[in-house]
């Protein structure tokens, strides 16, 4: 089992490795392993330096970062829910933090662009406290939770169907490509805004995992097994929440990955924390930099956004994997 | 060394007891009985701190548990939900490792001595040979053994378990029951909720008897399980008598078909009102 569960680790890590040096491969120009390496290390020959140093490798590090910090979230979220169909989304982040970027694009639109990340986490958060509030408001369950959060989910969605047939094209032109979940032009100085948070967050998600086992039991059992439920609850889901709106500030709405991510980490290494949590984080950036990779590969000079790659390519594999599981029955 | 309990007003928007003070005694089994919605479970979980005791006070081995935190809640009593929750691709051994939480930091890591009580859970129950298993695979008594050595293994003195034995096929309800009076001889307390009657008199050694929200009786078995306790709590005419095999209570009721003044009176009633509904609809 413990030799069965290192080789996964190891194949994983590989798998982000390899997916890692082909993201930093491909794109309007195609460049050689040989001079990524050049390029990387500092060895004679020819080399890419703005290309590699500039352009690709801060790209490359945010979606394994942001994918990273997605996934968590998402297996954080089906934890506390109880529920394989959640993901960040179910719970209000993205339509929240897409309805604030919206709103902020047509009331200021001089509004710098650095502003929108801030916008993007702020309207994230707004829409998980009200759900949460909400749900609050009588003895919590995670059914009412997810239903609140979808209803909520639904309301941000149609004020932002709203915008987007009224407002001016472009108003909301910048706000539309980062909507459908995209790496185009993000640089350094994005990684350099998100990184130390989504490291402090994500280390804190994995140091959760074996109390989010206890919360999967039920609040009954939790609680029955030591657990003040509803203020840990409250901090996973703070946890998640803040993955989930700041990768998103950045990244855009790259749905689907929080969704899938724990799913695959769950058929490969099983459903204890401690091994799905690490297990869907590697999953999450190796979708992401996948995703970004052949985005930038598969109609040089034209960019397909992640977002669209993830969930073209992501819900077959979904589907496979839901049909290949093994049933008991359970769920 | 009992776990009192005094004016206990816990429970929801539609139901609280009314202020129920009863005492469960060390080193033995307490049944709590009574019809649907009694407030047996309501009054378990109050004893855990599950729930807010209103007013009222719990104290378990003299201590006021109001003053402690769960944590050390969670290591002097343990409760067996009703319908506990399988979490999907878990293993038997993992799920029964749960139990060392309130024993654990907050990462869970185990030390020695919790593998050995989680092994001995396991061997307690019978579950040695499946601990690899998904705990979803199990059948449904399977899984309830396991769900009880995650008890085990949480090490708690006083055992509380909700109907531990719903919706389990007969052999397994026994099973269940036997493994309770096992936690008995082992030294614990155990406290239960059980819907069979009979079974209930057949393990404990003290009923409590709820009706309404309200504490109606304790006591021995032999002693609480009668005709007029039947009628007045369950509201069936039964004959009750002492079982061949263990002389505990059983339960004979009056079968309404054959006995002339039930038949009269039950059909009778329930077609008055059928046609009444009738009636009430047509005008």
């Amino acid at each position: 089992m413990t030799g069965r569960l290192g080789l996964t680790y190891a194949l994983l890590g590989a798998a982000a490795l390899a997916v890692a040096v082909l993201s930093l491969a491909v794109g309007a120009v195609r460049v050689p392993p040989g001079v990524i390496i050049n390029t990387l290390f500092g060895l004679d020959g020819p080399t890419q330096d703005f290309i590699i140093n500039a352009s690709r490798v801060p790209r490359t590090l945010l979606s394994a970062l942001t994918g990273a910090s997605l996934a968590l979230s998402g297996a954080i979220i089906q934890a506390i829910l109880r529920n394989p169909l959640a993901s960040p989304k179910i719970i209000g982040i993205n339509s929240g933090a897409a309805l604030a970027v919206l709103l902020a694009a047509i009331a200021v639109p001089d509004l710098p662009l650095g502003w929108q990340p801030l916008i993007a986490i702020a309207g994230g958060i707004a829409a998980v406290s009200i759900v949460y509030a909400m749900a609050e408001f009588r003895p919590i369950s995670p059914a009412r939770l997810a239903l609140i959060g979808i209803a909520v989910g639904f309301t941000c969605d149609a004020g932002v169907d709203f915008i987007l047939v009224t407002a001016d094209t472009y108003d909301i032109s910048a706000p539309m490509i980062w909507m459908t979940g995209s790496l185009w032009g993000r640089g350094w100085q994005h990684l350099e805004a998100v990184w130390p948070f989504l490291t402090v967050l994500i280390a804190l998600g994995l140091a959760l995992a074996f109390r989010l086992d206890l919360i999967r039991l039920g609040a009954a059992q939790a609680t029955s097994l030591g657990m003040n439920v509803r203020i840990e609850r409250l901090v996973m889901l703070a946890v998640a929440t803040l993955l989930a709106a700041i990768s998103v500030s950045v990244v855009g709405v790259l749905g689907f990955v929080g969704l899938i991510a724990p799913h695959i980490a769950r058929a490969l290494v099983g459903g204890a924390s401690r091994q799905l949590l690490p297990a869907s984080l590697l999953i999450g950036a190796v979708l992401v930099m996948l995703a970004d990779a052949a985005g930038r590969a598969i109609l040089p000079p034209i960019e397909v956004s992640a977002g669209v790659l993830t969930a073209l390519f992501g819900a077959p594999f979904f589907i496979y994997l839901l049909l290949n599981r093994p049933s008991h029955g359970d769920e | 060394m009992s776990i009192r309990l005094t004016d206990i007003r816990a429970g929801y928007d539609a139901f609280r007891l009314n202020d129920v003070s009863v005492e469960m005694r060390a080193g033995m089994i307490t049944a709590l009985i009574g019809p649907n919605g009694c407030g047996k479970s309501t009054l378990l979980k109050s004893a855990a701190r599950h729930l807010d005791p209103g007013p009222g006070r719990v104290e378990i081995a003299g201590q006021d548990i109001a003053r402690i935190g769960r944590r050390r809640i969670a290591r002097i009593v343990s409760l067996l939900p009703q319908h506990p929750v399988v979490p999907p691709a878990i293993s038997v051994r993992d799920l029964v490792a749960y139990g060392r939480a309130p024993h654990q930091n907050l990462f869970g890591f185990r030390s020695a001595a919790d593998d050995r009580k989680v092994d001995e859970a396991l061997d307690l129950v019978e579950l040695d040979i499946l601990r690899e298993r998904p705990v979803a695979s199990l059948s449904g008594g399977q899984r309830q053994r396991a769900f009880v050595a995650m008890c085990v293994a949480q090490d708690a003195p006083y055992m509380l378990f909700d109907e531990p034995t719903s919706s389990l096929d007969i052999k397994y309800q026994y099973e269940v029951l036997d493994l309770l009076r096992a936690l008995k001889s082992a030294g614990k307390t155990v406290v239960v909720v059980l819907h069979d009657i009979e079974q209930a008199a057949r393990y404990a050694d003290e009923l409590v008897v709820m009706k309404d929200g309200s504490f109606l009786r304790r006591g021995a078995p032999a002693d609480v399980v009668t005709r007029e306790m039947v009628r007045e709590v369950f509201g069936i005419e039964a004959k009750v008598f002492p079982d061949p095999n263990t002389g505990t209570p059983l339960i004979s009721p009056r079968d309404r078909m054959s006995d002339g003044a039930a038949t009269a009176a039950r059909p009778g009633c329930e077609t008055g009102r059928a046609t009444e509904t009738v009636a009430t609809s047509k005008t």
